[in-house]
């Protein structure tokens, strides 16, 4: 079962969008692009004078904020209080503006008790600019931030896919028990045992390939292929009802998102009954969405099994739905006393 | 010997019969689909070797198993799954074998030559070894020769006499043999002891009735009453308060 791989990879304490302050290798990086936009800006606004007392001083001021920024927020993260991503947000600012503050300032006290720098005179216009600096320079850098954890979460989120596809195939119960049914039909019925295998063998390959997104009438081939399997396995316990408009609707979507609902259907619903049940798979156009759902009987309750891996890919389906739809697909659980049913309902124009 | 076999898979089935048609010392006296039809078979069929699923809707193999070690004439049981599990561990000690799916011809013929019928300590201390991994579905009793299984939902109180166990259902009574002690283990989690002879189903009890005659624990469905001991009045009133 997939527990210990799982939780490894879900990770539970990356919170917000921020990276880890307190991280030696982030907060070099950043004093790095922090000196190199020093550089740029005393270059650009270089007046005369000794060019490299103009770049210290900049380059003085900038290190300040963003050294104590970065401080704050360290300590900020190591106590939790960032809570989530726009809270961080507004703490970010808030804390950049007020050391930007802090730094015009003694800039502006130093600098005139040293004859260089702006004088009180501009003080305003000094305070201003130097703060819409610095708001234009954080919301740039969260901008980045958020981008670089959007592209990080769709990441993870793939290969949790392709990972859970790959431990649903080779779960012994699965596979073995697949290819104990082969032995058997190689003797009597050849030409089915070699069905079953190319079954087998389109599960695997699409398994491999998780992350993609595929059309619907595919998805709908691989689902057939996996009940054909199972089928030879339980006989006439596993009964399939099938609900469809005329012409299958065009739609894509991701990849073994229906299969493995069904493969919960069937072990959690048909298997442990001993008279065996029907699932009910219904494929309706509602309004400018696909409706989807996947009934199965329940077994009465003292037999009901551990659904932690249930939860888990039902969980995954859910979040690479919201990755190749936004929000616009959903997905809902109905569990009554006899039955249990996942309804998706998924956009037709807005495909991947 | 006799064999019978037991997969809810009719392609497993098949397999293992074929295998064992080849097998000339070895006969084939039975298939079963699920625990019930086992335990069912392996009393009238009188089968020496039963290859037992453990993975089955009703009443899985391990269950089935510990049941067929309480018969008299216990046939041997080996297991046949499609992966070794935790369940496993603990047979690789023991004398029952267990073969892995696909089983293969020469590993079969060695487990079932192997096999002897166990006696019935040894059964029944493999069912001792079996009774510490999970809570049974039901219990096994005999009513004139024949076997009768009682859901443990359907179960109101075990009482103790003597050397048998009553166990009252919604059926009515069964005598089983074993120790309250052992049951009040298996079933912590749904029976409480309130007298040193009785185990009641927490699911069944409906209150406390107390008079001259003492304390006795009242049932929602009928109407027996059974006596609460001093030692385990506070218990149960704690639990009667919850209800």
């Amino acid at each position: 079962m997939p527990d210990n791989t799982e939780k490894s990879i879900t990770g539970t304490e990356i919170k917000t969008y921020l990276p880890d302050f307190c991280d030696g290798d982030v907060f070099l990086r950043l004093l790095l692009v922090v000196e190199l936009i020093s550089i740029v800006f005393a270059l650009v606004s270089f007046g005369g004078g000794n060019l490299w007392i103009h770049i210290g001083l900049i380059s003085v001021i900038m290190l300040w904020v963003g050294l104590s920024t970065a401080i704050l927020l360290c300590l900020i993260q190591r106590r939790g209080w960032l809570g989530n991503h726009l809270r961080a947000t507004v703490i970010t600012i808030s804390i950049t503006l007020l050391m930007t503050l802090l730094a015009s300032f003694m800039s502006l006290s130093f600098g005139s008790a040293l004859r260089f720098g702006p004088t009180a005179l501009d003080v305003g216009y000094t305070l201003t600019r130097n703060l819409a600096v610095a708001a234009i320079l954080v919301g740039l850098a969260l901008r980045y931030f958020y981008l670089h954890y959007e592209s990080d979460q769709r990441l993870q989120i793939q290969a949790r896919a392709r990972l859970q596809a790959l431990q649903a195939r080779i779960r012994p119960h699965f596979l073995f028990n697949s290819m104990n049914t082969i032995a058997s039909l190689t003797h009597d019925q050849p030409d089915i045992a070699e069905q079953a295998i190319e079954n087998l063998a389109d599960l695997f390959r699409a398994s491999l390939a998780a992350e993609s997104s595929i059309a619907l009438r595919q998805e709908l081939e691989l689902t057939r292929s996996y009940i054909d399997l199972e089928a030879l396995r339980l006989g006439d316990r596993l009964e399939v009802n099938w609900r469809m408009p005329e012409g299958e609707p065009t739609l894509d979507l991701p990849a073994l998102t229906l299969q493995p609902l069904v493969e919960n259907a069937i072990y959690h619903g048909i298997e442990p009954l001993s008279g065996g049940g029907t699932i009910d798979i219904l494929i309706e156009p509602v309004a400018n969405h696909i409706e989807i759902s996947i009934s199965n009987p329940l077994a009465p309750a003292h037999q009901k099994r551990q659904r932690e891996g249930n939860r888990m890919a039902l969980e995954n389906i859910r979040e690479r739905l919201d990755l190749a739809f936004g929000g616009a697909a959903s997905m809902e659980l109905k569990e009554s006393e006899t039955s249990y049913t996942v309804k998706l309902l998924i956009p037709m124009a807005e495909a991947v | 010997m006799k064999i019978l076999i037991v997969d809810d898979e009719k392609p497993a089935r098949d397999r293992l019969a074929r295998m064992v048609g080849g097998l000339a010392a070895h006969e084939l006296v039975g298939e079963a689909v699920n625990g019930v039809e086992a335990l069912g078979m392996s009393q009238s069929l009188e089968p020496d070797v039963v290859l037992m699923d453990i993975r089955m809707p009703g009443m899985d193999g391990i269950e089935a198993a510990r049941h067929i070690a309480r018969l008299d004439q216990p046939p041997a049981v080996i297991f046949t799954t499609a992966f070794s599990d935790h369940a496993l561990e603990a047979f690789e000690t023991h004398a029952v074998d267990y073969l892995l799916k696909p089983v293969k011809q020469d590993r079969l013929q060695a487990a079932l030559d192997a096999a002897t019928r166990p006696t019935r300590a040894q059964a029944t201390r493999s069912n001792d070894l079996l009774s510490g991994l999970e809570a049974r579905q039901h219990i096994c009793a005999r009513v004139r020769g024949n076997l009768v299984l009682v859901p443990i939902d359907n179960i109101y109180y075990f009482q103790a006499e003597q050397k048998y166990i009553t166990v009252r259902h919604t059926e009515g009574e069964v005598l089983i043999e074993d120790a309250l002690k052992t049951l009040e283990t298996e079933f912590a989690d749904r029976f409480v002891r309130i007298h040193r002879n009785a185990l009641v189903s927490l699911a069944e009890l409906a209150g406390m009735h107390t008079d001259n005659d003492g304390h006795h624990v009242i049932f929602r469905d009928i109407d027996d009453r059974l006596e609460i001991s001093r030692r385990h009045l506070p218990g149960v009133r704690k639990i009667i308060k919850q209800l």
